[in-house]
C-alpha cells in the first residue's frame, strides 16, 4: 500500500515540479527549477553509488565530463545536440568504465580517497589543457540545447527538457532495481562475499553501477552546459559532489527519491538569499552536521517513518 | 641545479610529511577521515596573519601560537563533533566534511574570500658558486622536519606516544590497561591538528592565504597517506619522501600540474600491486 503511494506521491511531486513554475510563469522561477533539475541528477548519480554502498567523489569531474564534450562537440564539431548529449553521457561512462576496474578495487575509505584524487586529476587537466578546454576562462558560447531542429532558448522548454529527463532517470533507476540488478546491488551493500558466493561477479556489478552514475553525471554536466551557455572548471570540483552528497543525506540517502526532495529543499537557497552565501555555508555545515546526528535518514525518512513504512526504496 | 632540485624536493617532502603525518595518526587512531584537515592548515595560516598583520606579532612567535590555535579547535572538533562517529566510518567522514563547510564559511564570513598575504619574514638567498637556494624555503624545510622530528620523539619515546600506539593497535585492550581513550583520542586529534596548523603557518609567506587554501592540502595529505597506508605513521613519511621528490622533480623539469598527475598515477599503480599502501596493514 505504502509503496503504491509513494509510487503516487513520487509522480505527483515531478509534476508539480514541472507544473507550477509552467504557471507561474516568470523566468526566476522556471530559473530555479532548472538548477533543481540539475543538482537533482547529479545527486542521483551520487546516490548510485551510496545504494552500493561507495562514496565516490568523483560525480563532479564526471559532470565536468559531460559537460566540455557536450559544449565542445556542439560549438566546435558542429555535432547535433541529441547525439552530443548522448555522447556527454557516454564518454564519462566509458571513463568510468576503463578506470572502474581500477578504482574498485578498494573500497570503504580507500575508494573515497582515490575518487576524490581522481575528480581533482579532472579538473586539473580542465584547467591545464588550455588549448581544448580553455583554461580557468572556461568556455563560453554553447550552442542552446536544440532536439529536432527545435530551439529551447525560452526557460520553460529547456525546463520542460530537465524534467523530461530526471523523470526518465529516475523511472529507469526505479524499474532497474525493481528487477534483479535490485537484489543483487542490494545483496553487494550487505554481503558481497555471500554475493559472491552465489557466483556474482561483484566487480562487474560494481563497475556497471559506477559507469551508470558517470553516464547520469555527464547528462547533468551537458544540461548545465547547454543552460548557462557558460562553463568552467571550478563548477565540477570537489564541493559540487560534496554537494549533491548533501542532498541525498538531507532529502534521504537511502531512497530513490531522496536525492531529489533535498534538491527541492536546499538548490533554490543560493539563488534566493544571494547576499547571504557565505552564512549559507556555514548554515549547510551545521545543518549537515544536525542531520548526521538527530536524523540519519534525512526528512524523506522521518516522513515515511511517521507513515508507518519504508516505502518506495 | 641538481642541488636545488633537491633543496625544493626537501622542502616539499617535509611539508607534505607536515600535512600527511596528523592526517594518518587522526585515520590510525580512530579511523576518520577527517576532511576537514586542510581547514586545519587553513585555520593555522590565517592564525598566523592575525597574529602578525593586525596585532603586529613577530612572525617566528606567530608560527607555534598558530600550531597551538589549531591544535585546540582539534581537540574542540573531537569532543563536539566526532565523539558519536567512533567506528562509523561513513558517518564521520560526512561529519568532516560538514566541519570544513563550517569552517570555511566562517573564515568567508571573517575575513571575505579575498587572497591576503603576510609580509616575508625572511629573505635573501644563500649561494655557494652557482647553485642559489631561497633562505625561505630553508626555513619551510628545516623547520619542517624539526617538527617531523619532534613528533616522532613524541610518538616513539614517551608515554603519552606509547599510550597513542596501544590505543590505535587496539582501542579495548588499550582501555583494559588502564588508557583512558576518552582522554587520548581528543589529545591525538589535537597533535594531529597542530600539525596540520604548523604546515599551514610555516608556508604562510611563500603561499597567499585564502578560505580555499585547504583543498589543495588536503589533496597532498590523501595521495601521501594512500601511498603509505592509511592509518601508518611510517609510511606516511617514506610516501611524502617519494612523492615530495617526484613532485619537486617533475615541477622543475615540467610543470606543476604534470607532477600532480604523475604522483596520482604513481600511487594507483602502487595500489592496484598493493591495495592496503606501502606500508598499511590489509
Amino acid at each position: 500500500m505504502i509503496r503504491r503511494w509513494s509510487f503516487v506521491f513520487s509522480v505527483a511531486t515531478l509534476i508539480g515540479y514541472l507544473l507550477i513554475p509552467l504557471l507561474i510563469n516568470q523566468i526566476f522561477y522556471t530559473h530555479l527549477a532548472i538548477l533543481i533539475g540539475i543538482h537533482a541528477i547529479l545527486a542521483v548519480s551520487v546516490y548510485l553509488m551510496l545504494k552500493i554502498g561507495q562514496l565516490s567523489l568523483a560525480q563532479a569531474g564526471f559532470m565536468g565530463i559531460g559537460a566540455y564534450a557536450s559544449a565542445l562537440l556542439t560549438r566546435d564539431a558542429g555535432v547535433p545536440f541529441e547525439l552530443a548529449f548522448f555522447l556527454a553521457g557516454a564518454i564519462p561512462a566509458l571513463i568510468a568504465g576503463v578506470v572502474g576496474p581500477l578504482l574498485m578495487r578498494t573500497k570503504g575509505v580507500h575508494f573515497v580517497l582515490l575518487t576524490f584524487a581522481f575528480g581533482e586529476v579532472i579538473v586539473l587537466i580542465f584547467v591545464e589543457w588550455t588549448s581544448l578546454f580553455g583554461g580557468n576562462n572556461g568556455i563560453s558560447a554553447i550552442p542552446p540545447a536544440s532536439i529536432l531542429g527545435l530551439q529551447l532558448i525560452a526557460p520553460s522548454s529547456f525546463l520542460i527538457l530537465t524534467a523530461i529527463l530526471l523523470s526518465i532517470i529516475l523511472l529507469c533507476c526505479h524499474v532497474a532495481f525493481a528487477g534483479d540488478l535490485g537484489v543483487v546491488v542490494e545483496g553487494l551493500e550487505r554481503n558481497e562475499a555471500l554475493q559472491s558466493s552465489l557466483g556474482v561477479n561483484a566487480l562487474a556489478y560494481r563497475c556497471l553501477i559506477f559507469s551508470g552514475s558517470a553516464f547520469i553525471a555527464g547528462l547533468s554536466g551537458s544540461l548545465y552546459a547547454h543552460y548557462l551557455s557558460f562553463i568552467s572548471p571550478e563548477a565540477f570540483g570537489f564541493w559540487t559532489t560534496v554537494n549533491a552528497l548533501i542532498l541525498n543525506v538531507i532529502g534521504g540517502a537511502q531512497f530513490l527519491m531522496g536525492p531529489f526532495l533535498g534538491a527541492l529543499l536546499l538548490a533554490p537557497l543560493p539563488e534566493i538569499f544571494r547576499e547571504w552565501v557565505h552564512y549559507q555555508r556555514v548554515l549547510y555545515g551545521v545543518a549537515l552536521l544536525l542531520l548526521m546526528r538527530g536524523l540519519p535518514q534525512g526528512f524523506l525518512g522521518l516522513i515515511l517513518s511517521r507513515l508507518g513504512g519504508r516505502g518506495n526504496r | 641545479m641538481l642541488v636545488q632540485t633537491l633543496v625544493i624536493a626537501a622542502t616539499s617532502s617535509a611539508y607534505m610529511m607536515l600535512l600527511a603525518l596528523g592526517f594518518t595518526l587522526i585515520f590510525g587512531l580512530m579511523r576518520i577521515v577527517n576532511f576537514a584537515h586542510g581547514e586545519f592548515v587553513m585555520l593555522g595560516a590565517y592564525a598566523v596573519y592575525v597574529l602578525t598583520v593586525p596585532c603586529g606579532l613577530n612572525y617566528f612567535v606567530a608560527i607555534p601560537l598558530a600550531g597551538l590555535f589549531a591544535g585546540l579547535c582539534g581537540v574542540v572538533a573531537e569532543r563536539l563533533i566526532f565523539r558519536p562517529f567512533l567506528g562509523d566510518e561513513l558517518g564521520a567522514m560526512i561529519t568532516s566534511l560538514a566541519l570544513a563547510i563550517i569552517l570555511q564559511g566562517a573564515v568567508m564570513i571573517v575575513f571575505t574570500v579575498d587572497q591576503l598575504s603576510v609580509p616575508r619574514p625572511i629573505s635573501g638567498v644563500l649561494h655557494f658558486g652557482s647553485i642559489y637556494l631561497p633562505n625561505d624555503q630553508i626555513f619551510v624545510a628545516g623547520s619542517s622536519f624539526l617538527v617531523v622530528i619532534a613528533f616522532h620523539f613524541l610518538v616513539h619515546h614517551t608515554r603519552l606516544g606509547l599510550a597513542l600506539r596501544a590505543v590505535a593497535q587496539d582501542t579495548e585492550i588499550a582501555r583494559a590497561y588502564g588508557m583512558a581513550p576518552s582522554v587520548i583520542l581528543p589529545l591525538a586529534f589535537g597533535i594531529g591538528c597542530v600539525l596540520a596548523g604548523l604546515a599551514g603557518a610555516l608556508t604562510v609567506p611563500l603561499y597567499a592565504v585564502n578560505p580555499f587554501m585547504g583543498e589543495a592540502a588536503l589533496l597532498k595529505a590523501f595521495i601521501v597517506v594512500v601511498l603509505g597506508g592509511l592509518g601508518s605513521l611510517p609510511g606516511a613519511m617514506i610516501a611524502a619522501v617519494i612523492l615530495g621528490t617526484t613532485d619537486a622533480v617533475i615541477s622543475v623539469w615540467f610543470s606543476a600540474t604534470m607532477a600532480t598527475l604523475v604522483s596520482f598515477v604513481l600511487v594507483v599503480i602502487i595500489l592496484i600491486v598493493k591495495p592496503s599502501g606501502l606500508w598499511g596493514r590489509a
